[in-house]
């Protein structure tokens, strides 16, 4: 009974999303979530992560939520630097990659790392069209630690057809190497193995966004986001190759990066369910630009096909192609004449900055219970390509299974 | 003999053109169905609250499943040099 009371309060007053129904309509309805995600790479890394997460009503106008995050990760990333006159692949600190102390790495490093992560949100209902929403959020790794807070504010029209979104985010991280409490000297030689203190990052997000109700069965959503990061960008781990005319290493620099970084993309979701047919189109694209000179576009579309069961099965494709960082370079030429290399500023061999193709597919299968809890489970492959990179592919299997259940 | 090359043209141009005819069909098929969903994603409508059964439903969300959406987000800011455009907060992480 209580089901269907909630389920008609649902149906009758939720209008744009789950989180701005009425609070009076689905009094004590809690939303429980869990998830474990198996990620794995081919002769890379694999990932192990588990998810809970609830949320319900603690008054007739506040929301809370809670979500916790638990990652494992181990396997081999490439460190930057060339196969060329390396041995393949070398043992990284725990928690880390590359060489921690001086040395020379390989073109790929062992690395095993934990996460928990832990996210905290209140979502007070001010007016019946007007809400705040209040994030807190922190995690820590064997080298990294972050803390986060935002604030969103959603307003809606009298007649509810549209919703107007402005949020702002403020992030800190500090990030060391593992078995220390240091960051390697950006554009120095390994093996000098000259460090500097933690690494220290803030970033802000703001996030502008319209969602409108175009008719009974679409509703759409632009999101314009702005985001300034300042403070240590460099990865600690990542290190690039001098080589010589023949492309042979004869030494090797930690990477540097700028010490700023802003992005803006603008983002576009569309949601739609057919006629007759009663399946589901989820189509969304994001054009992505920074001042590191990346641009990216990302098409991602999802057709649910809904069973008479009321079991779906939904196909997923995502295409998402990118230019590199201005100062993304594979390796370093130079002669080796006993002369220091004349580098530039800034340079980084990190494989994420190059010039990218991508493209992930799969379908998600789900199995809704009559209890009010459902199951879903997804498999995708997702295939990399690289212009530039010493490793020009990078394939992962996404295995994905999520039980959640209404109260 | 003539009989023989008129009906060996004839099957020619029958397989030749059969393929072509089907994927005409097909891509015709593919357009009035595309341009009829299109039709419906567009047109604007006034949707009164007791209207919104299915604009209500989960899969009319944004995001669809937060779980999924909240993976994504991971794997490809790991992955990727591009991120953001779906929201604000919920922590960094030493992915990337």
């Amino acid at each position: 009974m209580k089901s269907i009371r909630n389920k008609l309060s649902l149906a009758t007053c939720s209008l744009l999303t789950t989180g701005n129904a009425s609070a009076e309509a689905i009094e004590n309805a809690w939303d429980v979530d869990s998830s474990y995600l198996y990620y794995s790479e081919v002769d890379r890394i694999t990932v192990n992560k588990l998810i809970g997460s609830a949320k319900g009503f603690v008054s007739t106008k506040d929301t809370a939520a809670i979500k916790v995050v638990f990652d494992a990760m181990s396997g081999a990333t490439p460190t930057g630097a060339v196969k060329s006159g390396n041995p393949l692949t070398s043992t990284g600190a725990s928690g880390g990659t590359g060489p921690v102390g001086g040395g020379t790495a390989a073109p790929l490093a062992d690395f095993d790392d934990t996460r928990i992560a832990v996210a905290l949100d209140w979502q007070h209902e001010h007016t019946r069209t007007f809400n705040l929403n209040y994030n807190g959020a922190f995690s820590v790794e064997n080298d990294w630690r972050s803390v986060s807070g935002a604030v969103t504010a959603n307003k809606e029209t009298s007649s509810r057809s549209t919703k107007f979104t402005l949020g702002a985010a403020f992030t800190f991280d500090e990030m060391w190497r593992t078995g220390s409490t240091t960051t390697p000297d950006p554009m120095t030689r390994v093996e000098d193995n000259l460090a500097r203190g933690k690494g220290q990052r803030s970033t802000t997000d703001l996030i502008a966004g319209v969602t409108k109700i175009i008719n009974r069965r679409t509703v759409a959503q632009l999101n314009l986001a702005f985001g300034l990061a300042n403070g240590y960008m460099t990865d600690p781990y990542k290190i690039f190759s001098v080589v010589d005319a023949n492309g042979i290493e004869w030494d090797q620099y930690y990477e540097g990066r700028p010490d700023s970084r802003t992005r803006w993309s603008i983002t576009a979701n569309l949601n739609h369910q057919t006629f007759p047919g009663n399946n589901n189109i989820h189509l969304s694209y994001r054009y992505y630009s920074d001042d590191w000179d990346v641009q990216s576009h990302t098409l991602d579309y999802k057709h649910r096909f809904n069973f008479a069961s009321t079991n779906y099965l939904e196909p997923r494709l995502r295409l998402y192609t990118q230019s590199a960082a201005e100062f993304y370079q594979n390796s370093f030429s130079s002669p080796n004449d006993g002369t220091s290399p004349n580098l530039p500023q800034y340079l980084s061999a990190d494989y994420r900055l190059d010039d990218m193709s991508s493209a992930t597919a799969g379908f998600t299968y789900g199995i809704p219970f009559s209890n009010d809890a459902d199951l879903r489970t997804r498999l995708e492959y997702m295939y990399q390509s690289f212009e530039h990179s010493e490793f020009d592919t990078n394939k992962a299997l996404i295995f994905q299974i999520s039980y959640g259940k209404r109260f | 003999m003539l009989h023989s090359a008129y009906l060996v043209a004839k099957y020619q141009l029958f397989t030749s053109v059969k393929p072509m005819i089907r994927i005409i069909a097909l891509s015709a098929l593919i357009v009035v169905s595309g341009c009829g969903t299109v039709r419906n994603i567009t047109v604007k409508e006034d949707v009164k609250p007791w209207e919104k059964d299915i604009l209500a439903q989960r899969s009319m969300q944004f995001p669809q499943d937060a779980m999924q959406s909240y993976v994504d987000d991971h794997i490809f800011f790991s992955k990727e040099a591009s991120t953001g455009g779906q929201g604000v907060g919920g922590g960094g992480c030493g992915c990337n």
